[in-house]
């Protein structure tokens, strides 16, 4: 809620926890033991909460747990996927580390050329213009719903001449289609050679088109389109801008907090 | 009070919007002929012709104001042209009357081939309804009227030569009877009159050319004059002149002769009761008389006969579908904002229709939701795509991830609230999210969600797209996908539903021409005025408060029919 002065929550410097008595996480099994207590002291000064989702390991440390470097990896490392997703990602990281010889990097435009073009030898396709496919929305069979019951068309006025001669047109705004979710299963088309030049860049939605004539490039795309789908963690300046309200951010604006539970809820791992 | 009152829907168009429909109705000759009559009406006893000509141009144009009680003023430029038909000269003895006539036309709905019309009905107007601030073309005394008519009843006379007494007098009236012995004198005097007043009352001197020949007064023969007087009577829209009322003296008739014959004094007096005789037999002579009392009475009487059973529609919502009526139309005017407001779709009938507030503006179109409908139709709507959150969980699957969410309100808000300056929909809730190896939080949260309409105008179309924009969220930040790409999503579709909703409620249409699933073709509201006008709304915004949904615009309106300017594109103007 917006505060009295004026200024909107995100706007506002957030008062991080005090008087907590430090503790100091070096594995995943003190993390779990540790954590009805950082569940107690987020519900206690629930204000801060909300910045477990900037950075959950610059939050827990507010909170008064500290954790060592490999479990702040482990932490953001866990996080930035589902665990499926997380897996495939590993799996994929791992099987082209091996067969490459180096990290894929397919974020990465000119290692990504590099690889098609050179390493693996493909020629470049006439992709311009061209639009990848993209996995159905999350919100699709929900968008697909709300879309079907909207009132149906009644072409009341077709008898009239409408002679005025401008005709409206109602509509939503085109929502965007976010990076990581193209179609992996969807066919890619077959392209012509492309006559420019062979480029030095290639983004990941380019270098979908080339998926279906080499299977390791469709396993670089796979992952880096799960790459680009990742949770993303803010750096400790923008942490420390954000609490102070010098940057807004969405998270400060909508979340009024969190509460952490200190056990997996029935029914989950 | 509120946009909607007891209605769930309303249409407000400006004052500008009905006076182009008025003076299109105005061009419809079938609604409002522009020539009546002329019809038959009886002055005083006499038999009297009345035209009527409705005028609706540069010089003299029509024009309506916003009244109280739902009652338009027309402003109606009219003329009455009033002839004696048995006058002797009757382009001579007509009346021309004109004025800019006040008179009521009443707010009404009313049905007409099976579908209800909004539009202004004169029903049973009377005179009394009608003011007439002003007159022109009064009549005036004027000697020369009467003249004309003299002249005329001088030609109707059977004979101007009269023997009597062994002598003959001749009358004379210009050369108008060249048959005459002697013929007129020299000059050709006419008949000519002047008007004289005295004490209460005017009379009519009339000097009528005469000769007299009587051979046994010692050979008299002379031209002379008949000067007589008749009292001019002004009665009740006509005046009459009785030529065989004599007057006593001194404005008895004097007869005289240009001559100094002796027998000059004889012949007057044997002559004058002969020439009084004579004169009778003009008879009555009779003209229009408008005073301007009486010419604004005939004026409101002749407006109210030719406005009462009339009327003309504004608003005619079509439903197309006999199984689907549409709601009648209830309309208000709210004469302070020049606006005229139509509410449609009643849910309230426990409270007497009332009038909406004025949300116009400076538009000349404005639609607007209840807050009581769109705070239904969003809780169905959540209801409906987010099964269990009544029981307190929806389960939501993602690819980045599942959550379950507990509560989702949204909130139509007013700009000034939550620290936002423009209207929104605040959107709360309560969402667990699951994350695997990591105990799940429940996240509460908040915001303002902003709907813009994008606007895409050019000189054949008006594209209106919906955005539903989150605040303080940009595509960087896109990590919290559960809002992104649920929320507002969600509240976008259903917002595009209210608005669709509203369009085909208020009798818009909905054309089946759809643009990748998510645009189709439309029309605000109903896009003709049935034998009137036609219409074109372009929605220009929407604007979010706690009074619902508004969404202002502005109205092409163009005249019904074929007009000079289809008829140039078709190249059929009509040809010499």
């Amino acid at each position: 809620m917006p505060s009295g002065q004026g200024l909107r929550r995100g706007e506002l410097p957030l008062q991080p926890p005090r008087d907590l008595k430090a503790l100091h996480i070096g594995s995943h099994e003190q993390l779990m033991r540790a954590l009805p207590v950082a569940a107690a002291r987020v519900a206690k000064q629930r204000g801060f909460s909300v910045m477990f989702l900037l950075n959950p390991v610059l939050a827990l440390s507010h909170y008064g747990v500290t954790l060592s470097p490999a479990m702040r990896q482990h932490v953001l490392h866990t996080l930035r996927h589902p665990p499926a997703l997380r897996a495939r990602r590993d799996a994929l990281e791992a099987s082209l580390r091996k067969t490459l010889g180096e990290p894929a990097k397919p974020l990465n435009a000119a290692w990504l050329a590099r690889f098609v073009f050179v390493r693996q030898k493909l020629a470049a396709l006439a992709t311009e213009g061209q639009k990848p496919s993209y996995r159905p929305r999350a919100n699709a069979a929900m968008v697909a719903a709300l879309q079907a019951s909207l009132p149906a068309p009644t072409n009341r006025y077709s008898e009239v001449r409408h002679r005025i001669g401008v005709t409206s047109r109602l509509g939503l705004a085109t929502l965007r289609d976010p990076p990581g979710r193209l179609d992996m299963a969807a066919p890619a088309p077959r392209l012509p050679p492309s006559s420019a030049a062979t480029p030095a860049t290639l983004s990941i939605e380019q270098a979908w088109f080339y998926k279906d004539l080499d299977p390791l490039v469709a396993a670089v795309v796979e992952l880096g389109t799960i790459q680009s789908s990742a949770r993303r963690f803010v750096s400790p300046d923008a942490f420390r801008k954000a609490v102070s309200g010098e940057k807004s951010t969405a998270f400060r604006t909508w979340i009024s907090g969190l509460r952490i539970h200190h056990r997996p809820r029935e029914g989950r791992p | 009070m509120s946009r909607t009152s007891n209605f769930d829907y309303c249409v407000q168009l400006s004052i500008a919007a009905i006076r182009t429909i008025f003076h299109l109705a105005l061009k419809n000759e079938a609604l409002f002929p522009h020539n009546l009559g002329p019809f038959t009406r009886n002055y005083s006893g006499q038999q009297v012709s009345v035209a009527v000509a409705l005028l609706d141009d540069m010089d003299a144009p029509a024009d309506l104001t916003f009244g109280q009680d739902n009652q338009i003023v027309f402003s109606l430029p009219l003329r009455l042209t009033i002839a004696v038909p048995d006058s002797p000269d009757p382009s001579l003895s007509t009346v021309s009357l004109a004025a800019t006539v006040l008179a009521p036309g009443a707010l009404k709905t009313w049905p007409e081939n099976g579908e209800d019309r909004l539009g202004v009905d004169f029903g049973a107007i009377v005179a009394a309804n009608v003011q007439v601030p002003a007159v022109t073309g009064l009549p005036v005394f004027n000697a020369q009227r009467f003249a004309a008519a003299l002249h005329a009843k001088y030609l109707a006379l059977p004979q101007h030569s009269f023997a009597a007494g062994g002598g003959t007098l001749v009358i004379y009236d210009g050369t108008r009877d060249g048959t005459l012995s002697p013929p007129n004198a020299p000059g050709n005097p006419e008949i000519t009159c002047s008007i004289v007043a005295q004490g209460t009352k005017n009379w009519l001197r009339v000097v009528l050319p005469i000769h007299a020949s009587v051979p046994a007064a010692v050979g008299f023969s002379a031209y002379g004059t008949i000067t007589f007087h008749r009292e001019i009577v002004p009665g009740d829209r006509v005046v009459g002149v009785d030529m065989s009322v004599e007057p006593p003296a001194p404005l008895d008739t004097v007869v005289d002769f240009d001559t100094l014959h002796p027998a000059k004094a004889v012949v007057i007096a044997n002559l004058t009761p002969l020439a009084i005789g004579r004169i009778a037999q003009f008879g009555l002579v009779k003209e229009p008389w408008f005073t301007e009392a009486d010419a604004k009475l005939a004026l409101a009487e002749e407006t109210a006969a030719y406005l009462s059973g009339r009327r003309f529609p504004v608003y005619t919502p079509h439903s197309g579908d006999p199984a689907r009526p549409l709601a009648s139309p209830v309309g208000f005017l709210l004469p302070a904002d020049g606006v005229l407001a139509i509410l449609l779709n009643r849910f309230d009938t426990s409270v007497a229709d009332a009038a909406p507030d004025a949300f116009l503006g400076s538009n000349d179109l404005a639609l607007a939701t209840s807050r009581r409908l769109l705070d239904e139709t969003i809780a169905n709507a959540i209801r409906d795509r987010f099964p269990g959150l009544d029981a307190g969980a929806s389960e939501i699957h993602t690819d980045q991830g599942d959550a379950t969410l507990k509560s989702l309100t949204v909130t139509p808000s007013d700009p000034g609230t939550h620290g936002e300056t423009e209207g929104h929909l605040w959107t709360s809730g309560e969402a667990e999210v699951h994350i695997d190896c990591w105990p799940d939080p429940d996240i509460s949260f908040d915001g303002p969600i902003f709907l813009r309409l994008l606007v895409t105008e050019t000189p054949e179309t008006c594209d209106f797209i919906v955005q539903p924009v989150m605040g303080e969220f940009d595509a960087g930040q896109s990590c919290c996908d559960v809002f992104v790409d649920l929320i507002i999503p969600v509240v976008g579709w259903i917002m595009l539903g209210v608005i669709e909703s509203m369009i085909d409620e208020v009798g818009g249409e909905l054309a089946a021409e759809f643009a990748e699933g998510e645009a189709q073709q439309v029309q605000p509201i109903p896009p003709v005025v049935v034998g009137v006008a036609e219409l074109q709304a372009c929605l220009e915004s929407i604007r979010v408060s706690s009074q619902g949904l508004m969404m202002p615009g502005k109205l092409r309106i163009r005249r019904e029919g074929t007009s000079f300017e289809d008829l140039q594109s078709s190249g059929n103007l009509p040809r010499p």
